[in-house]
């Protein structure tokens, strides 16, 4: 009988430790709030990549094609939110559209009108948005 | 109390100090787990292990020159970031100094909310010096006011760093 006492007894003590042991509160995760594209970031990006294979081709002396229409999109699509469509983004905009165009117009001189553009792209940043500066200079002809 | 009488105290008494101790020591385990900091990865990933602290960073600084460029990885808080996208944030070395951080190629943003959130980053620190129109668009950045903004003239001796990766306490 004695032995039953003991052994619950012990039970007892387990089972009491064992209700002490609550669920640590868990330290919720902060909601990370993430920049989503807007129809400018999206279209800058596919204006770098275009420039890209473009720097291939005046390298390698391939035929250059032709200017890609949709870099016209510059003069209407969405600006990033807080980011202002003012007069010097509307003058430099034109003035990109039009060192692009050149290029393609004069294949032979394609090498200096093209770093004459990727230089219109970097003065521009300097003043609206400098982030992308060293990643548009890897652009650039030697 | 008789000899046997004694030992079966002794015997209970055993008992329990082992119930107890065993049992005690969970809840410190749990502890433990809850301390643990984990981390939201930015760019490339790499281990959070033996960062230099926001002081020791501070005294690698101190001994760059413009134009000089060091491979490091640090952790400090994070007091600013670019409330537009997210492309450059500004972490905490001293009360008087800190590291203006941008990425990799731009090929990656950090959270727009990630102010006091403690980082880790990894990558090349540099001493540069930003030019007034530069710092103008870090004010614009930040929602200062027009006034603000106009006071700037002169440039400032920045302390950069290129992250290819970054952390962030989630």
């Amino acid at each position: 009988m004695r032995r039953i006492v003991q052994f619950a007894f012990i039970l007892f003590l387990f089972s009491s430790c064992n209700q002490e042991v609550e669920k640590a509160p868990v330290k919720e995760k902060k909601k990370f709030e993430m920049y989503k594209y807007s129809e400018m970031a999206a279209l800058m990006r596919q204006m770098y990549s275009i420039n890209e294979a473009l720097k291939i081709r005046i390298e390698s002396g391939e035929d250059l094609g032709t200017f890609p229409t949709e870099f016209e999109q510059i003069l209407n699509a969405e600006m990033t939110k807080k980011q202002k469509r003012d007069d010097f983004f509307e003058k430099h905009s034109s003035l990109f559209l039009e060192s692009q165009r050149k290029i393609y117009a004069n294949p032979k001189d394609a090498k200096a009108l093209y770093n004459e553009s990727i230089n219109s792209c970097v003065e521009c940043h300097r003043t609206k948005c400098p982030g992308p500066i060293e990643k548009i200079k890897h652009l650039e002809l030697k | 109390m008789s000899k046997i009488q004694t030992m079966k105290f002794i015997y209970l008494f055993s008992l329990m100090f082992i119930a107890l101790s065993s049992c005690n020591s969970k809840p410190i385990e749990k502890t433990e787990e809850v301390e643990k900091r984990t981390y939201a990865d930015f760019g490339e990933k790499f281990s959070e292990k033996d960062p230099l602290t926001a002081l020791q960073m501070l005294a690698v600084y101190d001994k760059l020159k413009a134009g000089d460029t060091v491979n490091a990885k640090f952790t400090g808080t994070i007091f600013g970031v670019c409330q537009k996208k997210g492309c450059w944030m500004q972490v905490d070395l001293d009360d008087d100094y800190a590291a203006h951080i941008t990425f990799k190629d731009y090929d990656f943003f950090v959270p727009m909310n990630a102010m006091e959130s403690v980082a880790i980053v990894k990558g090349r620190a540099f001493v540069t010096e930003t030019s007034v129109l530069e710092l103008k668009h870090i004010a614009e950045d930040e929602g200062s006011t027009q006034a603000e903004i106009d006071k700037i003239s002169e440039p400032e001796f920045t302390l950069g760093f290129i992250a290819d990766g970054v952390l962030i306490e989630e």
